[in-house]
């Protein structure tokens, strides 16, 4: 964990802790031994807490995913808003499906301000499920930063149907190509469960992309891509005639409803899908799950933490830089062309946001576990 | 250029220092792109690729110790050859075949790049199993003599590649409540405790050099003429290269143990593989550089990376603004075709990089193990904690060792224990997936048949083979 700190001015902003640590261990034992004790940044004033000091955004995934793209489009137009001197870094700790990062991060980690966090949607779910590796509490973290990131059903066109009430009369016929059940793919399988449609979950695959190859070869006949990778891969299919889209997920808003998605607006979401088919708005402990859901994987789907212990200074002048850094058009410009058109999110909605997800009740939290037992043979929750 | 240059050094260190593979060089990298010329980073990020596959022969070869995933296979003759006292002839052969392989696969990557999209998308997961199936026959050829020893070390790597979360469901396997576990026994760790840590002990126990003559024989030259000669094997283990290399998932880590089956099964006399036949080394050498071609189709056409590197590569196209989609064939093609013709030029100025100090480090092979061995476990050590930077990776690495020692000391192959492990999810999930979606029906597709056929080939004639064979030399 210790190598590579020492180092990262030579490596520039935004470096990675993945690289060989030995070719620096001995630079760093130097540079150690100088400084015997960091100091504390309480002490220091709001605007001046990280000058000169190294912050670390810990990344539970492997590098080149999504959350390590994120962390590392941020990183260094974040630096540019902290005070002169303050570098940062992006550290990976990959590992069962990022719990391994988040346990280390709340359970080893220095509450000293210098660590931030990075989770994604299925931080939550193993969270939310009550997977039993997992050692994090989400009450112990401060919400810096959420990004949402929605998601868009289709269909491939020889299912001859246009919309979801169509879809809803095809029968049988529908495969559905996913990674596993309680990663991102728990959203599509509850959508799918409650519109009431057929559909044979195939799990197993590696990622969306080789769900999408196995779309795009008849393996499987509908699938969802994240926003936007649907706008860069799928759009052309539907140009050419190979995909039709039929819904959105959609987004939860600030009072638990529903909304369109901001990246898809033209698309209905599930709750307009539920309508057309059943002619009712949706409601129940299903319902409920799959709100609770949404809320955890599409409107957090990416979100910054820092630990509840760290210095109140810290985590001020963090809040006022990153509320500059969302409004800043060098960083907006290419964080829409890489995510999407989605508005970020600070901690008075993320709150709220988390209310919703988190908030689950009994009955729906029991529901989803019957649901995933059931279907889905997990035993673990 | 310069950055090409700067990418070309990157390259060579990470794939000489064991354990450290193309993912770890491109995070290294990574973070100077942003706000780079799209041109000069890709030259960045390319020139590294290119060339790690060419340096991380050194420790194949010297030290029986794979560079990284892409040189196995190179180890299983490559190394009796430095052991024989051919170094050199075996470096040489192997850069050689390196850069030709590389430029070769640039080259097939450029002329298939319009069909690549359909060729992709005739492989379905009864395909992709069938592929395993292939790699995993390679098991036959390398067994030598006693073939059944050989398929028993490979289903033993097998059940060493199922610790972990299953592909499909959560379920975890072996784990015993480790958080370590829960992501199965990482590569580098296996490859290094089952090849490195055993040679080692035992150069050690007989205080040996690994060079068991005092003198080298057989230099640059006669490397070049090993190549020239065998210039078919070379072309046809680059295409093969390419090929599998485009297979989205798979490639990468299988394709140097499938080109060792065929120049073994192509060869006309058989008796010196696995001993030092310089046919070993160039086979695998000339595919792993190809495969890089290869495995970019999927990440440039599908988004979807085909390796560690890859993955990470992808990460940086999005970084510089380029989503990677069909729109690479048509609105970014001069970007790929800067990455295509960045990927030949850094194959050739990376052998020339390796092949110039290659002779003095063919020397270490000379230098007594027990002056080597503090070095080279600190260095092992440090190659197997990079991998996760657990501490279970040093227990692993030690128990790993152990097992490979006691296999090498009982003469079991241990080359079919990492192709089945490496093997082991990728059969499980396609294997999975076509019985979820087809049932039985999924033995009956064209492609499926073609391979089948293809695997029974293999795996008679290497069992055939076997009776032949003399004894398998030091690997």
């Amino acid at each position: 964990m210790t190598g590579p700190s020492a180092n990262s001015r030579s490596l520039g902003s935004a470096s990675t802790l993945r690289v060989p640590a030995w070719l620096w261990i001995g630079l760093s034992c130097l540079v150690v031994a100088g400084c015997a004790e960091a100091p504390d940044l309480g002490e220091r004033a709001v605007g001046e807490v990280y000058r000169g000091e190294l912050l670390r955004i810990m990344v539970p995934f492997g590098p080149g995913g999504g959350s390590d793209t994120w962390a590392r489009l941020i990183a260094p137009h974040l630096q540019r808003h902290l005070p002169e001197g303050a570098r940062i870094q992006v550290v990976n700790v990959p590992g069962a499906t990022s719990v391994a990062g988040a346990n280390e991060y709340a359970l080893r980690t220095r509450p000293d301000g210098r660590t931030i966090f990075v989770s994604a949607g299925s931080t939550f779910f193993v969270y939310l499920l009550g997977e039993p590796m997992v050692r994090y509490e989400f009450r112990d973290l401060e919400p810096l930063l959420a990004s949402p990131s929605g998601g868009v059903v289709f269909v491939r066109p020889d299912l001859g149907v246009s919309s979801p009430r169509e879809l809803s009369r095809v029968g049988e016929r529908l495969l559905y190509g996913g990674i596993s059940a309680t990663g991102n793919d728990l959203l599509p399988l509850l959508a799918f469960e409650i519109l009431g449609l057929e559909v044979t979950p195939i799990l197993g695959y590696t990622s969306k992309g080789a769900t999408r190859i196995a779309f795009q070869q008849g393996e499987t006949n509908i699938e969802y891509q994240t926003t936007p990778a649907y706008l860069t891969n799928v759009v052309p299919l539907v140009e050419a005639g190979e995909a039709v889209p039929l819904f959105s997920f959609g987004m939860v808003d600030g009072q638990g409803q529903v909304i369109p998605d901001p990246a898809a607006p033209d698309l209905p979401t599930v709750a307009d899908a539920y309508r057309a088919i059943h002619g009712r708005a949706p409601s129940g402990a299903a319902w409920e799950a799959y709100v609770a859901v949404l809320a955890a994987g599409v409107t957090m789907q990416k979100v910054l933490w820092i630990r509840q212990e760290a210095p109140a200074s810290a985590v001020a002048e963090l809040r006022e830089a990153i509320a500059d850094l969302i409004e800043d058009p060098a960083f907006l410009e290419p964080a829409r062309r890489q995510l999407g058109d989605y508005p970020f999110l600070l901690a008075d909605e993320i709150d709220e946001a988390l209310r919703a997800g988190v908030g689950m009740s009994p009955e729906a939290l029991e529901w989803l576990k019957d649901f995933l037992r059931e279907r889905f043979q997990v035993d673990r929750i | 250029m310069g950055l090409l240059f700067a990418g070309i050094g990157i390259g060579l260190l990470v794939g000489i220092l064991p354990g450290l593979s193309g993912t770890v060089g491109m995070s290294l990298v990574l973070p100077f792109v942003f706000g780079m010329d799209p041109g000069d980073a890709l030259a960045l990020l390319m020139g590294m690729v290119a060339v790690i596959h060419t340096a991380d022969t050194f420790p194949s070869v010297l030290l029986g110790v794979p560079g990284s995933s892409g040189s196995q296979a190179t180890i299983v003759d490559g190394y009796p050859m430095a052991r024989n006292g051919e170094a050199s002839r075996a470096l040489a052969a192997a850069f050689f075949s390196s850069m030709v392989g590389g430029i070769l696969g640039a080259l097939v990557l450029f002329l298939i790049l319009p069909v690549a999209r359909p060729l992709v998308l005739a492989l379905g997961s009864p395909e992709l199993f069938m592929l395993t199936l292939l790699g995993l026959a390679t098991v036959g050829v390398l067994s030598g003599t006693r073939p059944i020893l050989g398929i028993l070390a490979g289903l033993l790597g097998l059940l060493i590649g199922a610790v972990g979360a299953a592909p499909a469901v959560p379920h975890y396997r072996y784990t015993f409540d480790s958080l370590y576990l829960f992501d199965g026994v990482s590569l580098p760790v296996l490859a290094l405790g089952l090849f490195a840590l055993p040679e080692l002990l035992d150069l050690l126990i007989g205080k040996q050099r690994i060079a068991r003559g005092a003198v080298l024989v057989g230099g640059w030259l006669q490397g070049f003429r090993d190549v020239i000669q065998h210039r078919w094997l070379v072309a046809r283990c680059s295409i093969l290269g390419v090929v599998i290399g485009l297979v989205p998932g798979l490639g990468g880590s299988v394709v140097d143990w499938i080109s060792y089956g065929h120049a073994v099964q192509s060869a006309p006399d058989r008796e010196r593989f696995g001993k030092g036949d310089v046919r070993g080394v160039i086979g695998p050498e000339s595919s792993n550089n190809a495969k890089e071609g290869g495995t970019l189709v999927p990440t440039l056409l599908f988004g979807i990376p085909g390796s560690g590197t890859t993955a990470v590569l992808l990460g940086g196209l999005g970084i510089l603004g380029l989503q990677a989609g069909p729109a690479m064939l048509t609105t970014h093609l001069d970007a790929t075709l800067v990455i295509i013709w960045t990927l030949a030029i850094a194959n050739v100025f990376g052998t020339m990089a390796c092949l110039l100090p290659s002779r003095l480090i063919a020397r270490i092979s000379l230098v007594p193990a027990v002056r080597l061995a503090p070095f080279l476990i600190v260095v092992m050590l440090a190659g197997a904690y990079q991998s996760t930077r657990h501490w279970g990776d040093l227990f692993a690495f030690f128990a790993i060792g152990l097992l490979g020692w006691v296999m090498k000391q009982t003469g079991w192959p241990r080359p079919p224990l990492l192709i089945g492990f490496v093997l082991a999810a990728a059969s499980e999930r396609y294997l999975w997936i076509s019985w979820s979606r087809y049932g039985w029906s999924w033995l009956l597709h064209p492609g499926v048949v073609v391979l089948g056929v293809l695997t029974l080939i293999f795996l008679v004639g290497g069992i055939r083979m076997g009776g032949r064979l003399g004894k398998t030399g030091d690997v």
